[in-house]
């Protein structure tokens, strides 16, 4: 363990993935509450066409251009999924899977784009579908940290309504609930945990990071204020895991092993409490 | 014959159980309410007798046949709530849709039944919209083309769960209108029915329900404000 | 034969077949479950390649097949028994699969060329260049003969549960006492989109596999009124957007799956907007129509209430009805100006009078 602690490469990665699992765990309650699990996933696949104009606009692959790019065409793919449930009467499920694969195609016809000009091939498809949580260095740590805990407060801050949105919607909005300005905030926050994922995890596995530590903590809580906390904690215990299983095996990418950990301890939690429940039911 | 035939039915969800040693018979040809406050288990009866619900205990037939082989004689009209309103189809498919059991697996529906299907929606006065969209329907053309449904099934016994509920007066005659009609087919209904002041003007039979039977029998002996007020657990409740 | 119209087979094929097995995915609301059926064929891929001991498509493709359908029966079990949301537990198998898929190839396959990116991309580019040949028969392009398989299978199936699909979809309760078991016809129709989008994967890749499931007949519900109608027409989109996206890809060389998926997205939403009943503009339409002829209900009853009064004179006059009804200008010179031409009110000089199509009004209440 100690050894771990004094590499400095290990710590990075380890302070970076765990951050991203904190953050990430507390996003994914709120989406989870609301039924919004797949948000998530839809927001990743959006970015691909962001970042791609981030470079194209700027030749160059510095994060700020990524990062403008990426918020930019993620709020536009918000943006249309709520359009298109409004007046398709599509059901909402049917709208992100519309949007996902759009802006995802839109993103890989940019990339031909790219890979067709004179700095082609070098564009990291593979970065941004499975991430990179290897390469993590000490500045972009440095940005995850400070913008999860930044997000972490916020969230924290706009709980209690939110529940009350998650709950009721009706009775928030006749109580006199700006339910928009709620709804901007949670959906700005979900897409900086979704842009800074991406470095890490990557596009797919990013909806697991979200929705697993509330699946698993649901079982064990009475109030949402305890599923804040013990997903945070499922959060970073696993993410903390993952990234020192992968550390120590050669060749096991980071990403991949904070999901399997994350499932493991859902399925644990799911079958825990089951048999406690029949166990108390007998007795 | 009777129409239902229900002995020893007991129904528990998880610790506690619904319905309580159930013994019911239920006459041919007449037009049975079963009528009790809500979470009686009325919808839970139901589902037992459309095999839909797994009992503890209990046998039921449909027409002296026992289920599940009974459940061929049942017709069914559903809560208008229990259905996807916003699928794609048109109100003749939907009432196509009762002929499907005859025709079992794989046959298309061919001449006979549409003719069928026709002369259902004849009965409930939709010929006229056969070709409307089923989302463009008010609330009580959607429960009679269900009804249109019903009775294209052409079954003996058919079950419907609160048929009345949240329509139009124009409707509630129709339907009742589609009741007259079965009765006069020698058809058997059985209504799960929450309007207490309708019960005696529509219902020969009535069956007092509330985890237990409380009483079963024509209209002009059960239904009298004791009855019902011991089924509701309140006094007074007929002035 | 030329590889470019091998290209457009290829293309088409797939938009064909996966626009069919789609159609009633989509219209039992679980569009999702083909996004998450698309990411969970890698460990069964692995499997399939791991059993053969080496990249063999056959095993691949049927390894791929049952983690569709593990993945289906994964959803099923959370949401049903679990008690889980269908869309939470959706986002949490398929990323536990890809991830076992991932951490598979990275332990057993470091050395096998087995490219994730592109199995979440494909190009069709690629497609014919892997010909069947079966001694000295070349056959074409090896995904063309999966593709026309997983069709067959789709159009075999939809064709003869046709009226068993849709009585289970739209009434389940009705099709279990009618003696159509829902529970099998709903593992058939997921084992037909878990084939169709295995099939179409190997040669568009598996996002565009998924957009070619979903937006066809997202797209036809807005056009179509019956289950047949939606059907035909989503297969007539998926061909078209998948022919036209290629054509597209290849005048700009750019990417064919990702044209495709843009172009289906783009046909979508003009859809939304143009469609003649649905669309917003024709919404907007009625919504207009509406509002003028209920002005002109307003402005009949305003009339009807004055005429042969004292008042007539000073009340039933254009320039009273401003302040009366409380109407802008603009806008009453506008109802007016239908209802003359209706004939529903007569214009003399300043004056109104009730005219004689002024029954028809009221009929449309």
């Amino acid at each position: 363990m100690l050894d771990i602690l004094s590499d400095y490469t290990l710590r990075t990665i380890l302070l970076g993935t765990m951050s991203l699992g904190l953050f990430c765990a507390v996003l994914g309650t709120f989406a989870v509450l609301r039924k919004q699990s797949l948000v998530g996933d839809t927001l990743a696949h959006a970015a691909l066409p962001g970042v791609c104009l981030g470079y194209l606009a700027t030749h160059t692959k510095s994060p700020a251009a990524v990062l403008i790019g990426a918020t930019v065409t993620c709020a536009f793919a918000m943006f249309w999924v709520h359009w298109s449930t409004k007046y398709a009467r599509n059901d909402w499920n049917t709208s992100l899977g519309i949007v996902l694969t759009s802006m995802f195609g839109l993103g890989v016809v940019f990339l031909s784009y790219i890979q067709r000009g004179p700095s082609g091939g070098q564009a990291g498809l593979d970065t941004f579908l499975f991430g990179q949580a290897a390469s993590l260095v000490e500045q972009t740590v440095l940005i995850i940290t400070v913008i999860g805990v930044l997000a972490t407060i916020v969230l924290i801050r706009i709980q209690q309504p939110y529940q009350l949105l998650a709950f009721d919607p009706t009775f928030a909005r006749a109580s006199g609930l700006n339910i928009e300005r709620i709804e901007t905030i949670q959906t700005m926050l979900l897409i900086a945990g979704v842009i800074i994922g991406l470095n890490t995890v990557g596009v797919v596995l990013l909806s697991a990071m979200l929705v697993a530590p509330a699946l698993a903590a649901r079982p064990w809580i009475k109030n949402s204020t305890q599923l804040l906390i013990l997903a945070a904690v499922v959060g970073l215990v696993s993410s903390g895991l993952g990234a020192i299983v992968s550390s120590r095996s050669e060749g096991l990418p980071t990403g991949p092993v904070v999901v399997v950990t994350l499932a493991i301890l859902v399925s644990l939690s799911l079958f825990g409490h089951q048999v406690l429940k029949s166990a108390r039911r007998v007795a | 014959m009777n129409a239902l035939t229900i002995r020893d039915l007991t129904v528990s969800y998880q610790k506690e159980p619904v319905l309580f040693d159930i013994d019911l018979d239920l006459p041919a040809g007449q037009l049975c309410a079963i009528v009790g406050p809500n979470g009686a288990g009325k919808s839970t009866l139901l589902r037992s007798i459309l095999g839909l619900q797994s009992i503890s205990a209990g046998t039921i037939s449909i027409c002296d046949v026992p289920t599940p082989a009974g459940t061929k004689n049942l017709g069914y009209v559903p809560q208008r709530s229990s259905v996807d309103w916003d699928f794609p189809t048109n109100v003749f498919e939907v009432v196509l849709m009762g002929t499907y059991r005859s025709l079992g697996w794989f046959k298309r529906p061919g001449k006979i039944e549409k003719d069928r299907a026709t002369h259902a929606l004849e009965s409930v006065g939709m010929m006229d919209l056969a070709h409307r969209q089923i989302s463009e329907l008010s609330g009580g053309q959607q429960q009679r083309v269900f009804l249109a449904r019903a009775l294209a099934q052409d079954a003996p016994v058919t079950l419907m769960d609160e048929p009345f509920a949240g329509i139009d007066a124009a409707s509630e005659k129709q339907i009742f209108a589609v009741l007259r009609l079965l009765k006069e087919q020698q058809k058997t209904a059985i209504v799960v029915h929450h309007d207490l002041e309708t019960v005696a003007e529509y219902f020969d039979h009535v069956t007092l329900l509330n985890r237990r039977i409380i009483a079963s029998g024509s209209t002009t002996d059960i239904f009298t404000p004791t009855l019902v007020a011991q089924t509701y657990g309140f006094a007074g409740v007929m002035g | 034969m030329n590889p470019l119209i091998w290209l457009y087979i290829v293309a088409g094929l797939a938009g064909l077949t996966c626009a069919l097995a789609g159609s009633y995915l989509v219209i039992r609301k679980s569009s999702m479950i083909a996004d998450a059926i698309s990411h969970s064929i890698l460990p069964g891929l692995v499997a399939g390649f791991w059993i053969a001991k080496g990249p063999n498509l056959l095993t691949g493709m049927i390894g791929a097949v049952v983690s569709g359908m593990v993945t289906v029966w994964l959803v099923e079990y959370l949401t049903t028994k679990r008690k889980l949301k269908q869309d939470a537990a959706i986002g949490l198998v398929f990323p536990t699969l890809f991830a076992l898929g991932v951490l598979w190839i990275s332990v057993d396959f470091q050395n096998v060329h087995l490219d994730t990116d592109s199995v979440l991309f494909g190009e069709v580019t690629l497609a014919p260049f892997d010909q069947l040949q079966i001694g000295n028969w070349n056959l074409g392009p090896q995904s063309l003969w999966i593709l026309l398989f997983a069709l067959l299978v789709t159009t075999v199936f939809l064709k003869l549960f046709r009226k068993e699909l849709q009585i289970s979809t739209f009434d389940p309760t009705l099709a279990t006492i009618s003696g159509f078991a829902p529970f099998g016809l709903h593992y058939g129709l997921m084992g037909i989109v878990s084939i169709s989008t295995v099939s179409a994967f190997a040669a568009v890749g598996a996002i565009l596999a998924v957009a070619l499931i979903i937006v066809p007949t997202a797209t036809a519900r807005l056009l179509a009124h019956t289950v047949e109608r939606v059907i035909q027409l989503a297969a007539v989109i998926g061909v078209g957007t998948a022919l036209a996206g290629t054509s597209l890809a290849i005048l700009f060389d750019l990417s064919i799956s990702g044209m495709i998926a843009v172009l289906l997205g783009l046909v979508f939403t003009i859809t939304i907007i143009v469609s003649p009943e649905r669309g917003i503009l024709a919404q907007k339409r009625i919504k207009r129509r509406d509002k003028v002829n209920q002005s002109i209900q307003a402005l009949l009853i305003h009339l009807e209430s004055h005429a042969g009064t004292d008042e007539e004179m000073s009340e039933n006059t254009i320039a009273h009805l401003n302040s009366e009804l409380g109407w802008h200008p603009d806008w009453t010179q506008l109802v007016i100006e239908i209802a003359t031409e209706k004939q529903a009110v007569i214009a003399d000089g300043n004056k109104l009078t009730v005219g004689p199509n002024a029954e028809n009004y009221w009929r449309t209440v």
